[in-house]
């Protein structure tokens, strides 16, 4: 461009000068606690850490966790909260169990996925259209979707499956190829879906600009409400295929599979830079915070830390992300 | 009043901000017992003296005597124990407390003992004492929300006479009452005139002028143009007095032919905004919108565009046609529209399951007792086939639906249609073709006709929706609507209403035709990166690339890419809304320069201005506004200072 204002970069500028830190940092700090995690394994205090079946499982545990995590993300750009997903996970899977009991395996995970579908549009039209505070529908919707899985159970197990659905489902739950899980490529596949609609049509442009400010994308012709409705909708999705995944790997299912799943989704989206105030972060943001959080619990459960412990570290570590994120806003 | 006590002298008040000297050497005084009217045009500095009074900014040089003792007002608060009130525009008022709770805030009366209980007994007995000194009947113990405005004003003027009140300072306080209220206003501020107050009273109704006023001081420009006995003065005087900024800045106005109407409007009103609203915009036109600050300009740009609600009116733009690429631009196949489909797909599937591989198996005629409707099993066998009609399953019947639909949704993209009304009766037709067909040969192997009822009918509700949602669509006025016919809005707070602050410069200048960056279903980043290189240059924004974020960018530079934006969307219907407030000569000339350009290109060009040069300056014709209505429309050849300030301040 003929018209820069600005002086021409300096040769001098060093290589980590140029690194953009904004959006590679977290993946630094993630390789580094990699690597902290590896000395202590070979210090000897942490066993098993870098190791296949390990990192097979973990992975595992991190493919299923990125759905909603990227659902949350898809939330959080558009400034909402999503605080049903854990619930609605809980109902989508015993309605998807109970539906695989009564009418077959594919009618079953079509009523499952359809459930966290329509519930996850009933959020988006109560924000997107009748615009309610999304804190408030959601939470809302958190205590209804967990009432009606306890109700709907009764707060028994479901887990009479024939042994050809069983079959059937661990396969697809539980398949690796070469130390590789199969979830691992369906998760991928996802999050590429993700990317091109989040970074390459009109709909992910529209989710920034609503979520950047809602006024300017009203008056720039975006139709705010059914962007808003949209990303709930898509939410609801994830949650749907979460909730399969779930019971695919563990044929068996309660009221309570997904309690409070929700907040692990919205300290991995926040921890991996997708920001309260919408318009910021991304699906990739949303692979490195579920990344992190994966193995920082796995970590820490094999260095020993206890249950509340962990917890301890997981609120310092959304604390931080919140204090960077906004020290950048701040800039 | 001669014999009256001075109780205020501010002398020879200067200040600056960056950029702008809005007070220069200003003199003013108040007597006791006075009604001392502050006239000015926008910007002429009668807030910010106000705000000097009252300690909200310090003056850089000057001197403040209250009661002939000079004194130097630090602070808000100090003010307030030097007894100056300011009664804003915007009332400062708690709406769920009581009248007298809120009159006594701040200032509680306290009980005597450590724990400061708060004397609510006095509050109210105090509370209805000073209603009874201002003469008015409003219950102490109501909350603020129930009251009228006056009332709450009215509450506010208490409120400053709890203070020890000697100075009062009413900025334009019946901008929002009726005649019988402002009547009421005027006998309460009597009544504190009698009992010594001082008041300045800052108001845009020139004709209330005589009505109350004793005295009367003009400002122009951060000048003191002088103070007169309000009864030796007339108003076209005061009008003169009052405008006369010097034109010296330079504008690029050329004439231009004029092409058809643009934009209709007719009937505008939102009752308390403004009212019955008429005009018409041309082709290659540029019309100025004037008047004073709260005048409603720019609610009605907003209401223009189709971002707040109307009560009544219409706005009709006469599409262009001018250009072939526009019609390009618009929606080929809607979201919802998809949605449907796919809702069609799956209702299809069945239907498609019959045609293809349907013929009934003889043994399963016997159908004593088929599932229940809309049961687990009944949805069953409608999806997948089962042994109610013993279909067998198989992918092909799936894959010649899906491919149906998809061909019909490839064949509509390249057409680069949009969704159009003879869409609509194809759908009718074809689906009532296959219902209809469905029913004939099923009829003849079985006496079931449950879900052909299920086809026809869905069809049915399916069409209906289609309709009602095209109907709702065209009929409800949104700025999607009103960008899609070609019109574009440079509202007058660009940092939050035109720019998405934390993205960058690319994604807003594409914001308003992301269609536009379509190529084979999706957004086309190169395309995108060469366009907005185009704008960046042709508008010579000053940026060090395309990806900053808004938010670096200077407030001139903002607007521009706020321009870009709406030349990337090719609107040819554009509002400006104070194009040029907060931005430096340069910039001011290059968005002057593009506005003319624009015009001459053939778009239609609204500009709301507070600046009467750059309205005189730019305008071919000047329409005024006052209180909410249109009170004039003036050709450029016809128009002067004194006379739109006429019309933007008196009625009729």
């Amino acid at each position: 461009m003929a018209n820069v204002a600005e002086a021409p970069v300096r040769p001098s500028a060093s290589l980590l000068a140029k690194f953009n830190y904004e959006k590679y940092g977290l993946l630094v700090v993630f390789i580094m606690m990699m690597l902290i995690f590896y000395i202590l394994q070979l210090m000897g205090y942490v066993n098993n850490f870098i190791e296949a079946h390990n990192l097979t499982n973990q992975l595992r545990n991190a493919s299923l966790l990125f759905f909603i995590v990227a659902g949350q993300s898809m939330v959080l750009l558009v400034s909402g909260i999503d605080l049903s997903q854990g619930s609605l996970l809980s109902l989508s899977s015993v309605v998807m169990a109970q539906g695989i009991l009564d009418f077959g395996l594919a009618v079953g995970v079509l009523m499952g996925i359809g459930m966290a579908t329509m519930f996850g549009f009933i959020n988006g039209y109560l924000v997107g259209r009748v615009k309610i505070q999304p804190f408030i529908v959601t939470l809302s919707m958190l205590f209804i979707c967990a009432g009606i899985a306890l109700v709907f159970t009764g707060g028994r197990t479901i887990h009479q499956f024939t042994g050809e659905q069983k079959d059937i489902l661990q396969t697809i739950g539980l398949t690796d190829f070469f130390h590789i899980p199969g979830t691992l490529f369906i998760a991928i596949f996802f999050f590429i879906i993700l990317y091109l609609l989040t970074k390459r049509t009109v709909l992910g442009r529209a989710i920034y600009l609503t979520g950047g400010n809602e006024e300017a994308a009203r008056l720039s012709g975006i139709d705010t409400g059914k962007v808003k409705l949209i990303c709930y909708l898509i939410s609801g999705i994830c949650v749907g295929i979460t909730s399969f995944l779930y019971l695919a790997r563990l044929p068996a299912t309660n009221g309570l599979a997904g309690f409070q799943l929700e907040f692990q989704s919205l300290a991995a989206t926040v921890v991996g830079g997708t920001t309260f105030h919408g318009g910021e972060g991304g699906v990739t943001q949303a692979v490195i915070g579920t990344l992190f959080l994966t193995f920082l619990l796995n970590g820490l459960i094999l260095l020993g830390v206890g249950t509340f412990a962990r917890e301890v570290v997981v609120g310092v570590l959304l604390i931080t992300a919140v204090v960077l994120s906004s020290r950048k806003r701040r800039e | 009043m001669p014999e009256s006590k001075n109780l205020l002298r501010m002398m020879e008040i200067d200040k600056s901000f960056p950029g702008v000297h809005a007070l220069k050497e200003v003199d003013f005084d108040l007597a006791e017992g006075e009604i001392h009217i502050l006239l000015g045009e926008n910007g002429a500095g009668k807030s910010t003296l106000i705000k000097i009074l009252a300690g909200m900014y310090h003056a850089d040089s000057g001197q403040i005597e209250i009661s002939e003792t000079p004194t130097i007002i630090p602070d808000a608060r100090t003010g307030r124990d030097l007894g100056i009130s300011v009664i804003y525009q915007e009332l400062n008022l708690v709406p769920d407390l009581s009248v007298a709770k809120n009159i006594f805030l701040g200032r509680e009366p306290v009980l005597p003992g450590i724990m400061k209980r708060v004397d609510w007994a006095r509050v109210e007995q105090e509370s209805l004492a000073i209603m009874e000194r201002l003469d008015v009947k409003i219950d102490v113990n109501a909350p603020v929300r129930s009251l009228s405005v006056a009332d709450q004003q009215m509450v506010e003027i208490a409120r400053a006479l709890v203070f020890d009140c000697k100075i009062l300072v009413m900025d334009e306080p019946t901008s929002s009452l009726s005649g019988h209220e402002i009547e009421e206003l005027f006998k309460a501020v009597n009544r504190l005139r009698e009992h010594g107050v001082g008041i300045i009273y800052i108001s845009h109704r020139l004709e209330e002028v005589h009505e109350i006023g004793d005295r009367v001081t003009v400002l122009r420009d951060g000048e003191y143009m002088g103070t007169w006995e309000v009864k030796e003065v007339e108003l076209d005087f005061l009008i003169t007095q009052m405008v006369g900024r010097t034109l010296d800045e330079k504008f690029p106005w050329t004439p231009r032919e004029h092409g058809e109407v643009a934009l209709r409007v007719r009937g505008l009103t939102r009752n308390g905004v403004f009212e019955d609203i008429n005009f018409d915009l041309h082709y290659g036109e540029i019309v100025g919108l004037s008047g004073l600050v709260g005048a409603g300009r720019t609610e009605v740009a907003r209401a223009v565009m189709g971002a707040d609600p109307v009560d009544s009116g219409t706005v009709e733009m006469t599409r262009a046609t001018k250009e072939k690429e526009e019609i390009q631009n618009l929606p080929h196949y809607p979201l919802w529209m998809a949605i449907l489909d796919v809702v069609v797909l799956i209702m299809a599937l069945p239907l498609f399951t019959v045609i293809f591989q349907g013929i009934y198996d003889p043994v399963t005629l016997n159908m004593n007792s088929p599932p229940p409707l809309f049961s687990g099993k009944w949805f069953y066998e409608w999806i997948i086939g089962g042994p109610l009609y013993n279909i067998p399953n198989g992918p092909t019947p799936y894959i010649v639906a899906a491919g149906l639909v998809v061909l019909r949704q490839a064949g509509l993209w390249f057409m680069e249609r949009q969704y159009h009304w003879r869409t609509l009766v194809i759908d009718f037709a074809s689906w009532y073709a296959l219902a209809i067909g469905a029913m004939v040969i099923t009829s003849l192997f079985t006496q079931n006709f449950v879900l052909e009822w299920v086809m026809i009918w869905g069809g049915v509700a399916m069409v209906l929706i289609r309709f009602l949602t095209i109907l709702t669509y065209e009929r409800k006025w949104t700025p999607t609507l009103a960008i899609r016919r070609g019109l574009g809005l440079l509202p007058e707070d660009r940092k939050t209403q035109g720019l998405t602050q934390v993205l960058s410069v690319a994604f807003n200048t594409t914001s308003a035709n992301l269609r536009r960056l379509i190529k084979r279903w999706l957004l086309n980043l190169t395309m995108e990166k060469d366009l907005v290189d185009e704008h960046i240059n042709q508008l010579k924004i000053m940026t060090p690339d395309q990806e900053t974020q808004i938010r670096f960018l200077s407030g001139g530079n903002q607007q521009k890419v706020v321009l870009a934006k709406w030349l990337f969307r090719r609107a040819n219907v554009l509002i400006f809304d104070e194009p040029t407030r907060g931005i430096d000569i340069g910039a001011k000339f290059e968005v002057h320069s593009q506005m003319l350009q624009l015009a001459k290109d053939g778009a239609a060009v609204m500009m709301i201005s507070s600046e009467l040069p750059e309205i005189l300056g730019m305008s071919d014709r000047i329409l005024v506004m006052r209180e909410g209505q249109l009170t004039a429309d003036i050709g450029r050849n016809d128009a002067t200072q004194e006379q739109i300030l006429r019309y933007a301040m008196t009625a009729d």
